[in-house]
């Protein structure tokens, strides 16, 4: 299962996105705001996903912001930190 | 000349001077909107006036440059001689809009006895700050001279009503005249008017500015010296009156023939109540001052810029003569001091320690002025209204949109006092100490609880903890509680004025708090509007860790921190909700260190809409949950931490509960409310311990009825 559809899937898990399912969520699809709906509270869940599911750490703010734009962004900025 | 029937008869005129450039293009714009036009030439040598020979306008020219003034007066004649009652000029550079023309017929039509001034809207960028901070210059010397305010003292579109050039005579003749014409207009009766223009300031070099020099700034100095001068005379003006009465009838004037006639006529300038009041008060205000032999200039300067009756001020300020008021502002200064009264007076205390007793007479005045200038103040007031027998009615209430603000949450402790009133108490700090500073604080705010609107302000709160007080009680309650917090104000500028050696701090439950902080999953302390966070802050040092606060700073804060006061850098690092995502992430990052990160859990920041609605003593009030969504996320502690003032110079800070937070509750407001009423609950603990040091002066509750009556 390659990373983008892992995140989808635990996006939905932990996040309990009702009524939706992994393929409703688009690739390029804004994560905060329109697009999915998250919150700012959401996004403290979702760096807490990204350590436990994947076990990467998100440091710096700058690309804090930048990997949460998409679900792209953000699978990028996992592949390229997994060990 | 007067005119028949007073028919209004206005032209326009634009002095030049070598501004051929822009010359057609705004004597075109003019004709568009009136067919009047007398341009005069000073003396260019540019040939400006030679682009203009097809149009229909009249010319007036000098044969060398005499000055913008020389070019007025020109016109003002000009104008005279034919019968004409208006003058609108505007300048030959193209700055001035003539689209603005049609507000100045208008306001004519309104006010034909004014002379109206066109306020520049100086709110573009492109203004350079060398004009804007001209133009506050040349307003302030305005004022001072006449008390009358212009926006704009320096624009030069505007509306001259020719009589005054019939009745007035005028000294200068160059820019300088521009100002000196609106000074004895206002000297003489003229009503001085804005109305507001556009501008266009071309940047750089392309506006061809001929103010710069050094003469016309000598000039323009020389004037205002004579005009302040003058303005300080308490000598009454010659009052003109306009075109249609004949000069036989111009008011009389003063003479030491007439000494009775006279003084009627020195008394009868501002003399409503409020005016001789205000008059009177301000004189005793600075005869107390300790302004040593200049008492009467101040006086008097006081008086022209707030346009208040020099007779009265003066007057009243010969009730401040030695030795009584000066030797009670001692024995003050002296008790605020050492804590004692000075009762040995000796050639040592009065000959060798007269600058201590001339320090003591300066810190007693500060706290007696503003008390005795009050009392003759309404003594005045009182026998003003009653020989006048014209009720004015006192407005002192707080405006209706501060405390509307203030029902919807947006109160804070910035919004008590302007900014000169905390600078005065910073003043009587750094001046005499916390005892000098308490002193004016019970002053003032048994000043502040007289308004039934501060007394609303505490009693949302009061009238659930205290519910069954009756009226007498929910007033000393108000003025407790305002006391309160205005120490706690106080305390914070201490320790950054004085050092923090100021405020002792006595923390409990140390132990907890670094058992906490070794679990390593960084610590959240919740704190709330209560006691002083700031200075309990301080104590926190002890814990070898940073400390990340989530605060909201706004540019026009004017109260401040204690650091700020030291000159010290914050010591800590502040974390702005405005930013991405509201800092959340800023926030887990810290504790993902193992930093202490301190909210706020009373009240919700801002655009902050993760609130939850919780019971308050016995309502519901809405907090904000984000701090136990991260203390879920993270694991992290939430630590409850309150402090209160003990005595006059020590704190405590206590540890009150922990809340701990379990994971995986998923989204949602609802499933943090039972640890958000945790901390309610907490506070209710507080309220009833220390009912008086809850600062939250507004309606938590959004006008639920307490349930009791009121």
């Amino acid at each position: 299962m390659s990373v983008k559809e892992k995140l989808k899937e635990v996006l939905i898990q932990d996040l309990n996105l009702e009524d939706v399912e992994p393929h409703e969520i688009e690739d390029d699809m804004v994560l905060f705001g329109d697009g999915l709906g998250l919150d700012s509270l959401d996004a403290v869940e979702l760096v807490v996903i990204v350590q436990k599911h994947f076990g990467v750490e998100i440091k710096d703010m700058e690309e804090g912001r930048s990997a949460f734009q998409t679900i792209s962004s953000l699978a990028q900025y996992i592949e390229e930190r997994m060990a | 000349m007067a005119t028949p029937e007073g028919k209004i008869q206005i032209f326009v005129v634009i002095p030049v001077y070598n501004h051929a450039t822009t010359l057609r293009q705004v004597v075109k714009g003019v004709l568009r909107h009136y067919d009047r036009v007398l341009i005069v030439d000073d003396g260019s040598s540019d040939g400006g006036a030679e682009t203009l020979t097809d149009l229909p306008i009249e010319l007036l020219s000098h044969p060398h440059n005499m000055g913008k003034g020389a070019a007025l007066l020109s016109a003002a004649d000009w104008g005279l001689q034919r019968g004409l009652t208006h003058m609108v000029s505007l300048d030959a550079d193209g700055q001035h809009d003539v689209e603005d023309l049609p507000l100045f017929f208008a306001s004519i039509d309104e006010n034909p006895q004014a002379l109206v001034v066109g306020t520049r809207n100086f709110n573009q960028s492109s203004i350079p700050g060398s004009s804007r901070f001209g133009r506050k210059f040349s307003n302030f010397w305005l004022r001072l001279q006449t008390g009358s305010q212009l926006k704009d003292s320096q624009s030069g579109f505007r509306v001259y009503p020719l009589f005054i050039f019939q009745q007035l005579n005028f000294w200068t003749r160059r820019y300088n005249f521009e100002i000196e014409v609106l000074v004895r207009s206002a000297w003489a009766g003229v009503e001085l008017r804005d109305i507001d223009i556009s501008v266009y300031y071309p940047c750089g070099d392309e506006r061809v500015s001929h103010f710069r020099s050094f003469m016309d700034n000598w000039r323009l100095t020389l004037l205002n010296t004579h005009l302040t001068l003058r303005s300080i005379v308490p000598w009454p003006h010659r009052k003109i009156v306009e075109f249609n009465q004949s000069s036989s009838s111009r008011v009389k004037s003063l003479s030491l023939l007439h000494p009775l006639r006279s003084i009627r006529q020195l008394l009868k300038e501002n003399r409503s109540p409020k005016q001789l009041a205000a008059a009177a008060g301000v004189g005793v205000l600075l005869g107390t001052l300790p302004l040593l032999f200049c008492h009467t200039i101040v006086i008097l300067f006081v008086c022209g810029f707030f346009r208040l009756n020099k007779v009265a001020a003066i007057s009243s300020s010969q009730l401040c003569m030695p030795p009584l008021v000066p030797a009670l502002c001692i024995e003050v200064g002296y008790f605020l001091r050492n804590g004692d009264w000075l009762t040995e007076f000796s050639l040592q205390t009065l000959g060798y320690q007269a600058m201590q007793r001339l320090y003591e007479w300066l810190l007693g005045s500060l706290l007696l002025a503003p008390l005795l200038a009050l009392i003759v103040a309404g003594i005045t007031y009182l026998l003003a209204t009653t020989i006048s027998r014209k009720a004015e009615s006192n407005d002192i209430s707080l405006s209706d949109a501060q405390s509307k603000r203030a029902a919807r949450q947006e109160w804070t402790s910035r919004s008590i006092g302007s900014s000169w009133q905390h600078q005065s108490f910073y003043l009587m700090i750094r001046l005499g100490g916390r005892r000098a500073a308490y002193a004016l604080l019970y002053v003032v705010v048994f000043y502040y609880v007289l308004l039934p609107s501060v007394r609303r302000k505490c009693n949302y709160y009061l009238a659930r903890r205290f519910p069954q007080s009756g009226m007498w009680a929910r007033f000393w309650n108000s003025y407790r509680m305002t006391l309160d917090l205005g120490k706690v104000l106080v305390d914070r500028a201490l320790v950054g004025i004085l050092g923090a050696e100021q405020v002792k701090v006595d923390l409990h439950g140390k132990q907890e708090l670094l058992e906490c902080l070794a679990e390593n999953k960084g610590v959240i302390l919740v704190n709330a509007h209560v006691g002083c966070w700031q200075v309990a802050m301080s104590a926190l040092g002890f814990m070898q860790t940073p400390v990340n606060l989530l605060m909201q700073r706004e540019d026009d804060d004017i109260d401040r921190h204690y650091f700020e006061h030291a000159g010290i850098e914050c010591p800590y690092r502040i974390i702005d909700p405005r930013g991405y995502l509201g800092g959340v992430l800023e926030m887990v990052e810290v504790l993902k260190r193992g930093e202490v990160l301190s909210v706020m859990g009373d009240r919700m920041l801002g655009e902050d809409r993760n609130g939850v609605e919780v019971e308050f003593m016995g309502g519901t009030v809405t907090m904000p949950f984000s701090a136990y969504k991260l203390a879920s996320a993270t694991g992290a502690p939430i630590v409850v931490l309150f402090s209160y003032k003990t005595g006059s110079d020590s704190y405590e800070l206590k540890l009150y509960k922990t809340i701990r937070v379990p994971s995986g509750l998923g989204r949602g407001n609802n499933v943090f409310r039972p640890y958000v009423r945790e901390f309610a609950e907490t506070l209710e603990v507080f309220c009833s311990e220390h009912p008086f040091q809850f600062f939250n002066f507004f309606d938590m509750w959004q006008n639920q009825p307490a349930d009791q009556n009121r």
